[in-house]
């Protein structure tokens, strides 16, 4: 064959290996473009919203404060709902009121300089808005309906016979909130009935709601009700970036008119649907004892249905991770049985789950009633034996059902202390991990090595989460300080776990569900959690006792101190380990006077001392003779012998405990010893720093916090050691193990490039 | 498979005019055993990788060590935790690191440009150390101006490599791997060609005629992707072990190992090159 005939043989020959390859990766990478989406057999509408009242227990009559019933229209073209909003609210105080201030939280996204905005500058965790996309509420008309001295039946769904009464209203200076003016007090008991007209627009979805092509999420989209407490008055907070919301409970009843396609989902439960006009669908909910209505409508949707003790479980995904539905079904599943243990059942008959599309992940991670987004699972390309996680998406979805108890059913003021409802619902989601797999079980398996429920809350902490105290309102964390997140979450977390770690967890899984039990539909503050959390845990004077029984030596645990100092002081507990080592065990050689009343020791011969002087004079050093008084032990023949030479009963071993921060509280220390014994000792914190000593004994090790009791203690690396004076310690594994991984790399770079 | 080499693996080979090749087959367990047959020059290159990445490495142990202070970590459950408060906490450890990383980058660089003439000069079978010194100091410029035509081709082929994988994903691995394996064959068939075939050593020519040397040759661009490939499996799978079997020093070693393993590799690769002398020499 000739040069160019066989050079004509191998370009064909090239160019089909090069496509094939090409033709074999591309029917992998788009073989799939195909396939119809898949649906799955759905699980009937419930009936009722709330489950029966055998399961669900007595709902309080008090709790039931407003309803509302709506009629929106959605614009999916101007991603406009246009409403009117019937609303009924009784005043439960004893205060009389003549003013009602509403929440337009969507304002929030009007302008530059709203209050939210302006501490967010136009980003939300990580996403931004587009340029343009603002979002606004705009009320325009306002009118009283009744005014109704006691409190009847109010029929919100009939269309009143006369006009009602308008209304003076307007926005107040920051357009998150709005105040109604009435002709007259609403007294103690009565009620009124308002109608509303009101235009929402929605903003490019960056913050929890909003738009994004088809995909429209209303969260906080009509006007609402603030919350007029006995003591403190109207709660209606300006609408900032760390504070949610707020509201009292009642009924739903909301009519959307969506595009006939849309997939929705939504608060409540589906009571009926009607054709209202050729493309349009008009869909009715019912939703009762909740505090907020939220909705959620996408022609691509998939629906997915699952069930747990009669709670339907729906949700709403995309085609592209519909794969994933079952791992959140999985959790969502985990999560309401931990929770359902711990903090009595979830009162609603329905769940849904939405899962935002790509684009949208700003929609992502948010609560309402009954109804809550998530997060995708990230699509990791390693095999298990290197990365395991449950964390991405699966967290979220703990995390988000969480706050269907501790935003939803128990309504804490998020505006007033977020930490009750974000950080105790954070300390939920680590008990669900715990519940589902084990104490403290790896959220992250890197190559074998986990990466725990405590691992991941003290690395959250490690940054930002001393910069501020839990306990103050939303609006006092500054964006700036970047504090927000380690605090309200992770420190709650680490505040409460380290005290259920501290007590044994049995008083602190007591207290809680009585804390839950009192807080259902009941709006608890944190004062309320806290005496709880005294009572069950302390004794009668609100301590615990870590170690002794209450005699002397006893190591305390003042549970209302530690609450104070967790909860409204900024520091975060440090201990560090000051020394570990070994020294001469004290002996007594040397002169001692000879107490008084004991006989004083026969006096030597004089020829004696006169040797002894002269043989002392003779080479230099002091004679061991004394004055009459004083007696003399000898010394032992170790004198001069380095302590690591010392037989162990002659050392005496010591470990120094030092605190690095003002946060007090007590803490193990493990002390291994020379014979392989390990004994665990408790500090009480309250000094600087403390000794512990062990004559006759030689330390090897120490540990401070062994059992990694102190969530709340970030930084551990300074907790062990080993003693100064131990025999041939080991070298140092982690720095090691460090230094040959930068080895092994700087290897890998040269083998590989450098030829 | 061909068990004769192109060119004698005797002293004074270089002086024996190259044998033109008949037929340009690609022999690749030849090339493997000109490497083989050089047992002291593999050892000596690394040897010289291990001192440098030793060497390297050094400042980022010392400064692990340091960050620790007299403090040790005892708990195997919670390492990752340990290591990243570490790092977060003395951020000149991961500077350490990171620059040794890249200082080795730069040595496998410079050493890359050195080597070349004398690892070609070795594997064709010249055993004078003066000869294969002084292939390093006549052919360095020839290997500057090589590599940066090179430089071009690369950038071409990590541009492919990069569209593949932002169009195809995971998926798109293997060709990503022709594809970035591709110019490293063809500097290989370039510098073989200056070195051994007196190809001209400044002309862009000698390195297309490279590009197109083993465009040509599907079994050659085929057999360096797979030797690269395992290259890159061997060092990744001994860092992948050192991390999983955690501080052991057991297992430096056998990141030690897989450093010889790539050592052979890459000069296995080479091989190919200087397998295929004579073709398209000017």
């Amino acid at each position: 064959m000739s040069r160019s005939a066989a050079r004509a043989c191998r370009t064909p020959r090239a160019l089909a290996l090069g496509l094939g390859i090409v033709a074999a990766l591309g029917s992998g990478a788009l073989g799939c473009d195909d396939a119809e989406p898949p649906s799955f057999p759905a699980i009937p509408e419930p009936e009722q919203a709330l489950r029966p009242e055998s399961v669900r227990g007595v709902i309080p009559e008090q709790a039931h404060v407003v309803d509302y019933w709506i009629d929106a229209r959605l614009d999916e073209r101007a991603h406009e709902i246009h409403g009117t909003l019937r609303m009924a609210w009784r005043n439960r105080t004893a205060r009389s009121v003549d003013r009602l201030p509403l929440h337009l939280y969507m304002n929030a996204f009007r302008a530059e300089d709203s209050a939210w905005m302006a501490d967010a500058r136009g980003s939300h965790r990580g996403q931004n808005l587009a340029r343009d996309r603002w979002g606004f509420v705009d009320v325009s008309r306002v009118s009283l309906l009744a005014h109704n001295p006691a409190q009847p039946r109010i029929v919100l769904e009939q269309t009143p016979s006369q006009p009602g009464v308008p209304l003076r209203f307007g926005e107040d200076a920051e357009p998150s909130t709005m105040t109604v003016t009435l002709p007259e007090p609403v007294g103690a008991g009565e009620s009124v009935v308002l109608e509303l007209e009101f235009t929402t627009r929605l903003p490019q979805v960056f913050a929890r709601t909003g738009y994004y092509g088809d995909f429209h999420m209303a969260g906080q989209w009509f006007p609402k009700i603030g919350v007029l407490e006995e003591q403190a008055g109207w709660q209606a907070h300006t609408f900032g970036l760390f504070s949610e919301f707020y509201a009292d409970f009642g009924d739903y009843e909301v009519f959307l008119d969506v595009p006939s396609d849309y997939v929705v989902g939504a608060t409540g439960v589906r009571v009926g649907e009607e054709a209202p006009s050729e493309g349009r669908k008009r869909l009715h909910y019912r939703a009762q004892m909740v505090h907020d209505f939220a909705w959620v409508a996408d022609p691509n949707f998939i629906e997915h249905w699952g069930e747990y003790e009669g709670i339907r479980i729906r949700q709403l995904i995309q085609p592209k991770f519909v794969d994933d539905a079952d791992t959140h079904l999985e959790a969502q599943k985990l999560a309401l049985a931990s929770m359902e243990a711990r903090f009595g059942s979830y009162p609603w008959s329905t769940i849904t789950i939405v899962h935002a599309p790509e684009g949208a992940g700003g929609a992502g991670g948010m609560e309402y009633p009954t109804l809550y987004t998530t997060s995708n699972i990230a699509d990791s390309p390693l095999p298990a034996w290197v990365l395991r996680e449950r964390i991405t998406g699966v967290f979220t979805t703990v995390h988000e059902f969480g706050h269907q108890y501790f935003q939803g059913l128990f309504a804490s003021n998020e505006h007033a202390q977020p930490w009750l409802d974000e950080g105790m619902n954070t300390t939920a989601n680590q008990l669900v991990y715990w519940d589902a797999y084990g104490d403290d079980p790896w959220v992250v398996e890197l190559l074998g090595h986990p990466l725990t429920t405590k691992d991941l809350i003290a690395l959250s902490m490690l940054f930002g989460a001393d910069r501020d105290p839990i306990d103050q309102p939303a609006d006092r964390f500054d964006p700036v300080v970047e504090s927000y997140g380690a605090v309200t979450y992770q420190k709650t977390a680490a505040v409460m776990l380290t005290l259920r770690e501290l007590c044994g967890r049995a008083p602190w899984d007591r207290a809680m569900a009585r804390y839950a039990a009192l807080a259902r539909f009941a709006h608890p503050n944190g004062a309320l959690l806290e005496r709880v959390l005294v009572e069950e845990i302390g004794d009668e004077r609100g301590r615990l006792a870590m170690v002794g029984d209450g005699g002397p030596g006893t190591v305390w645990l003042d549970v209302q101190d530690y609450l104070d100092q967790g909860l409204r002081g900024a520091a975060l507990p440090d201990f560090r380990l000051l020394a570990v080592g070994n020294r001469r065990a004290l002996g007594d050689a040397g002169w001692h006077r000879v107490a008084e009343g004991e006989p004083l020791p026969p006096e030597p011969p004089q020829a004696v001392i006169a040797t002894q002087r002269a043989l002392a004079g003779l080479f230099g050093y002091a004679p061991p003779i004394g004055p009459s008084g004083l007696t003399r032990s000898e010394t032992p023949g170790d004198w001069n012998t380095k302590v690591a030479a010392l037989d162990d009963d002659r050392v005496e071993g010591f470990v120094v405990v030092g605190r690095r921060t003002s946060f007090r509280m007590p803490v193990e220390v493990l002390v291994e010893f020379g014979d392989g014994e390990r004994l665990t000792l408790v500090w009480d914190g309250q000094a600087d720093h403390h000794r512990f000593d062990f004559p006759g004994r030689r330390v090897t090790k120490a540990i401070v916090d062994p059992r990694m009791q102190v969530l709340l203690e970030a930084r551990k690396l300074d907790n062990a050691a080993w003693a100064k004076d131990a025999a041939d310690p080991p070298a140092e594994p982690l720095s090691g193990w460090l230094g040959d991984m930068d080895e092994a790399a700087a290897l890998a770079v040269l083998g590989g490039l450098g030829i | 498979m061909d068990d004769t080499l192109a060119t004698p693996l005797s002293p004074g080979a270089a002086t024996v005019p190259p044998r033109k090749h008949p037929r340009r087959r690609t022999r690749v367990f030849a090339a493997l055993r000109r490497v083989l047959v050089a047992p002291g020059f593999v050892l000596a290159i690394w040897v010289a990788n291990l001192l440098a990445a030793k060497l390297l490495a050094g400042p980022g142990r010392a400064a692990a060590r340091a960050g620790m202070r007299d403090w040790t970590w005892f708990d195997d459950g919670h390492r990752i935790r340990a290591v990243v408060e570490l790092l977060a906490d003395e951020p000149a450890i991961a500077a350490a690191i990171s620059s040794s990383v890249v200082s080795a980058a730069v040595v496998a660089g410079i050493f890359s440009l050195l080597a070349a003439p004398a690892i070609l000069t070795r594997l064709d079978g010249q055993r004078s150390l003066a000869w294969i010194v002084g292939a390093v100091g006549r052919e360095l410029p020839a290997m500057l101006v090589q590599t940066g035509y090179s430089l071009v081709i690369r950038a071409v082929c990590l541009g492919l490599a990069g569209a593949c994988a932002a169009g195809l994903g995971p998926r798109a691995l293997p060709l990503i791997l022709l594809l970035v394996s591709f110019p490293v064959l063809a500097l290989d068939r370039a510098r073989a060609a200056v070195v051994l075939d007196d190809a001209r050593p400044y002309h862009p020519m000698t390195m297309l005629r490279a590009v197109g040397h083993v465009a040509l040759r599907p079994l050659w661009w085929l057999s360096g992707t797979v030797i690269e490939t395992l290259k890159l499996g061997v060092v990744i799978a001994a860092l992948l072990l050192l991390i999983e079997a955690g501080p052991s020093p057991i297992s430096i070693w056998v990141a030690r190992a897989a450093g010889l393993a790539a050592v052979i590799l890459s000069l296995w690769r080479v091989a190919l090159a200087v397998e295929d002398r004579g073709a398209n020499a000017p």
